[in-house]
């Protein structure tokens, strides 16, 4: 995340001149583009993560940063701007995700997804592999709020308070599917 | 992956190295992020103008009948026949009423009009269809030349002779 490390109140003085600045008409597209070049990379990896194919990750972040936009007027502040970007980009893959496996009738689990994404024919996951591709690959087999809840804590080290914030689901309900998250990977892994 | 097989898993998750890191390796096009707020604010100002384009266009009316329910639908419809009623443009249960605007009617009384529509019905023999059943006996029509000068009385009176029904019970 871009705040990891930075002081939370100079975060939201940054946030409230941002926002100033969008108010002015004959500044907005420069406070909008300062955003998006602030966010964008976190934006990006955290879709990029959940759909793994460019492409569609690239549709993702902009509708994304399109919203942001079109809604900022009306921000409200009471979470940090990137905790409602972060959001919007979250409804908006799990919304494309449940699109594309209807239309397609792939379970999400399925490691052809990820072949296909990676544009190669990969062998499968291996002891020998890193353990990055292997847990990716390990997440692929959680369904895609699951894995998403595992992502969030695991990679992105956010607070289950954020992560209830971007969600809209209780701490206690993220917990409980974190904790189930770990265990079915651990399982994974010790099967591999 | 075998479920019978289980073995020491090859890295811990929460092990004493930390987290496994995030993939960051995902292969990203040279100069994506340089490029990418342009691009947005580019697809912006384009989803502004197509916005702009549709609310002004004709055929923003034609979506907004579309968008309305069966019963509204209706509901406008009958609205619009009873605004067209009152307003005296369409009244259907009227009935038609001759405009009698030819200034030569206009002369005329009424039965004058009534008897020259009589006239012009037998003239034409409108009406010898249906009569000839033998109920009444063979018709016979008066010629127009021939009740010059009679009433609807006589010209009944003519055409069936009652004395000879009457005595032909008997």
């Amino acid at each position: 995340m871009v705040a990891k490390g930075e002081d939370q109140a100079a975060e939201r003085q940054w946030e409230r001149e941002l926002l100033e600045e969008f108010a002015d008409p004959r500044s907005r597209n420069r406070a909008f583009e300062r955003l998006v070049r602030q966010y964008q990379k976190p934006l990006y990896y955290h879709i990029r993560r959940m759909v793994l194919d460019h492409d569609e990750a690239d549709d993702l972040v902009q509708n994304t940063l399109i919203r942001c936009y079109q809604a900022l007027d009306r921000f409200e502040a009471r979470s940090s701007l990137y905790t409602w970007l972060y959001r919007i980009a979250t409804n908006l893959c799990l919304t494309h995700l449940e699109k594309k496996r209807k239309r397609r009738w792939l379970s999400l689990s399925d490691e052809n997804t990820l072949r296909e994404a990676e544009g190669q024919r990969e062998t499968p996951v291996s002891r020998s592999d890193s353990p990055e591709r292997i847990l990716e690959k390990a997440l692929l087999t959680l369904p895609p709020k699951q894995r998403l809840v595992f992502q969030m804590r695991y990679y992105d080290e956010l607070p289950y308070e954020q992560m209830s914030e971007i969600l809209g689901t209780s701490t206690g309900a993220l917990k409980a599917s974190y904790h189930w998250a770990f265990k079915k990977v651990e399982n994974y892994l010790r099967h591999l | 992956m075998s479920k019978m097989h289980m073995s020491t898993p090859p890295f811990e998750l929460d092990g004493p190295d930390g987290p496994i890191k995030a993939r960051t390796d995902f292969r990203v096009p040279e100069g994506y992020f340089d490029t990418l707020p342009q691009r947005v604010l580019a697809a912006i100002e384009e989803e502004a103008l197509a916005k702009e384009g549709q609310s002004s266009r004709p055929g923003a009316w034609v979506s907004v009948w579309g968008g309305l329910s069966v019963g509204q639908r209706w509901a406008v419809a009958a609205s619009v026949v009873l605004v067209a009623g009152w307003l005296g443009i369409w009244r259907p249960w009227s009935g038609t009423k001759p405009k009698l605007d030819d200034p030569m009617l206009a002369q005329l009384t009424t039965s004058e009009i009534s008897e020259s529509l009589d006239l012009h019905i037998w003239s034409t023999g409108l009406v010898t269809e249906g009569t000839d059943d033998g109920v009444w006996g063979e018709p016979a029509w008066i010629r127009a030349e021939d009740i010059a000068g009679m009433d609807s009385l006589d010209i009944e009176r003519s055409i069936v002779n009652w004395d000879e029904v009457e005595t032909a019970e008997l």
